[in-house]
């Protein structure tokens, strides 16, 4: 019974019904956020970034018990803060751009873990916003592929689905979506030594790509050329020609011949 | 030092003839729970590191399983996560382990590499004055460190059983004097798509090997498994206080709009500061949103989400804990570790988009007794959605009363 009801609530299903009920909602609740935004002016500052965010928390946190009044001045000071930033980090030595690179990371898993749980595509788009780093945007790309073909089950469908919607609001540059791919691929052959579905499941996420336009079959041929283990790209690829409809495939023969040479 | 299981021999592998559909699990009987540490007959420096990390006694399945692995046993147990299986495990490899010999003895296969990894941080600290060297092999741009360390020697490997077979065929993992085989999480194991590799990695093994399985359930997948792998395996089963609903009082308030939502709350605030409550949110978002707005309006709330800095999420737990702070609004994503004693008020601000989760923010387990209220702020649209939930749950969820501060 128990193995039951796990697969009955995780069923692919459900998140997909989940995904459809709650977007619209949420789409009402954002609006809500910009009509009480209108209301109050320490609204508008959390929006302006995920470092500031961090900061007001903490210091309205910390006068949590004071008048309404004294809100918008420490709020007000902290917004001037960054201002400097960016131009010391720009020389800043390699720790603080690490620095920079873990706390970029941190919140790129928070972000995506979020996704994974509630399904709320553009809730996922504005907090990749938010980051304000599009420089990190393949690293993004590798890790959404990567903590959702961890799970299990692992989700395919729901990072599909999160990378054509970044790629089709122009958060992501087709370039972005295909160094990120890469970069998962060229880790697939270790990757798929301790999550053996791994090779299959990004097949399905590529030829899900392929089908939206996101990305084509050159992408596949590509990193099929940086995998070595024989087994792992014949699953990629087969993954890949399920995923796409018979009359691409036929469009696209000559590059899945080139890619079938690959195997 | 246990010896084989005295029902092997010969080199033969598994059982004879047996008729798989007719595998099922029945627990062995006459096994006696040993509730002392000391009773277990366990060397003096394993026994050592046992309480310095942190156990006082032991818990119910080291009670049953342990003895029956130490006398070589193969040993099947049905236990959960959260039950302490995994400092079973390293108690009952760190007594059978000859740290004399610097040689591969117990290998101890999992589902993931972070259990892998928490496998063999547990083996090292209850394993530290008997000077016990685990290691787990986790590959990525460790295979380097992976292969000094098993050349260099260790008594205990874990690892994915991909990993394990790669390591072994890379010849870095010599099989020879491997005695114990632990498969941990085996139904998650074969979820994952590891069938092929665990029996690659058992093909490796010696055929005196003795098998010890643990698995929150037991298909028939995993059966038949054992009864390739085991001879007249001991049986245990072992039930984690699960989350129920059973004593909590749900009720739900029609609030219709998004934005009505926030009055709400704002009524039931006295309420909320009786006792101590979580408000619950569905995204990080949402929880900044909320809490600088109540603390706008004067409202004395803590908020916490994954977005916010290790330190500050401890701190801001720790206040809440000790009671310094009343209201917690958060997300699911910490719901299964919020296990406040004094929480007896759970607000769904948004009704959570997946069943499951309902439970993980609402359910209380047995420890802390079966009672508290939780309150669910439904739009109009949100109505069906609750009645799911409560199908699904097999529960009934009231709309709230006006005396609900009683019922706290």
């Amino acid at each position: 019974m128990q193995q039951g009801d796990s697969m009955l609530s995780l069923r692919p299903g459900g998140g997909r019904g989940g995904s459809r009920r709650f977007a619209p909602r949420f789409t009402l609740s954002s609006s809500s956020d910009l009509t009480n935004g209108g209301d109050a002016p320490s609204f508008a500052v959390k929006g302006s970034g995920g470092l500031l965010n961090d900061r007001p928390s903490a210091l309205v946190q910390g006068n949590g018990s004071q008048q309404p009044k004294p809100v918008p001045s420490p709020t007000r000071q902290t917004v001037e803060k960054p201002k400097p930033q960016p131009q010391p980090q720009e020389v800043a030595p390699p720790t603080t751009t690490s620095l920079n690179t873990v706390e970029l990371s941190r919140k790129t898993n928070s972000l995506l873990e979020e996704y994974f749980n509630v399904r709320l595509l553009d809730e996922a788009l504005q907090c990749i916003e938010e980051l304000k780093t599009p420089s990190y945007h393949p690293e993004l790309v590798k890790e959404a592929i990567s903590l959702g073909l961890e799970k299990n089950p692992p989700c395919v469908e729901p990072v599909a689905k999160l990378l054509e919607h970044l790629v089709s609001k122009n958060v992501l540059t087709p370039k972005d979506l295909r160094n990120g791919c890469l970069l998962y691929g060229s880790m697939l052959d270790d990757i798929g030594i301790d999550l053996p579905k791994a090779p299959n499941n990004f097949g399905e996420i590529l030829g899900s790509l392929v089908m939206a336009k996101a990305s084509d079959s050159e992408l596949v041929k590509e990193i099929l050329m940086k995998m070595g283990d024989e087994w792992f790209k014949k699953a990629v690829l087969e993954a890949v020609m399920r995923s796409v409809s018979e009359s691409l495939l036929t469009t696209e023969a000559v590059e899945v011949e080139a890619c079938r040479g690959l195997v | 030092m246990a010896t084989a299981n005295p029902g092997r021999g010969g080199g033969r592998r598994g059982g004879g003839a047996m008729d798989d559909d007719k595998l099922v699990f029945e627990t062995t009987d006459g096994i006696e729970p040993i509730t002392s540490f000391n009773d277990m007959g366990i060397k003096e420096d394993v026994l050592r590191g046992v309480y310095e990390y942190g156990f006082e006694k032991p818990s119910a399945i080291q009670q049953r399983a342990v003895m029956p692995i130490l006398q070589g046993r193969d040993v099947i147990a049905q236990a959960q996560s959260g039950t302490g299986k995994t400092s079973m495990i390293a108690l009952s490899v760190c007594q059978v382990v000859d740290t004399s010999s610097r040689e591969v003895q117990a290998l101890i296969l999992s589902p993931t590499r972070e259990l892998a990894t928490q496998t063999e941080k547990t083996i090292q600290a209850i394993g530290l004055h008997a000077n016990i060297q685990a290691h787990a092999c986790i590959g990525g741009n460790s295979v380097g460190e992976d292969i000094r360390k098993l050349e260099h020697g260790v008594h205990v490997v874990s690892g994915t059983p991909g990993r394990v077979c790669d390591m072994i065929k890379r010849r870095s993992l010599r099989t020879r004097a491997i005695k114990l085989l632990i498969l941990d999480e085996s139904d998650e194991m074969l979820s994952r798509g590891f069938k092929d590799q665990i029996y690659d990695v058992y093909r490796y093994l010696p055929p005196d090997l003795q098998v010890c399985l643990v698995s929150a359930t037991l298909p028939h997948e995993i059966l038949e498994m054992t009864s390739k792998f085991m001879t007249e395996p001991v049986k245990i089963l072992v039930k984690r206080d699960e989350l129920t609903l059973e004593g909590i009082k749900q009720f739900f308030v029609a609030v219709e709009k998004e934005e009505w939502k926030f009055d709400t709350l704002c009524d039931l605030y006295d309420t909320l500061t009786i006792t101590q409550a979580v408000i619950f949110c569905n995204t990080k978002r949402k929880v900044d949103y909320l809490s600088e707005k109540m603390r706008s309006h004067n409202f004395t709330v803590s908020s916490m989400h994954g977005d916010m800095p290790q330190k500050e999420r401890d701190a801001i737990m720790n206040e809440f804990r000790s009671g310094d702070s009343r209201v917690l609004i958060t997300t699911d994503v910490w719901a299964r570790g919020i296990d406040v004693q004094q929480v007896s008020l759970v607000i769904n601000y948004d009704l959570p988009n997946n069943r499951e989760l309902y439970i993980h923010r609402i359910g209380r387990s047995g420890r802390f007794g079966r009672k508290g209220v939780a309150i669910n702020f439904v739009k109009s649209d949100d109505i069906k959605i609750l009645r799911d939930i409560e199908q699904y749950y097999s529960t009934q969820i009231d709309e709230m009363p006006m005396n609900v501060a009683d019922l706290i």
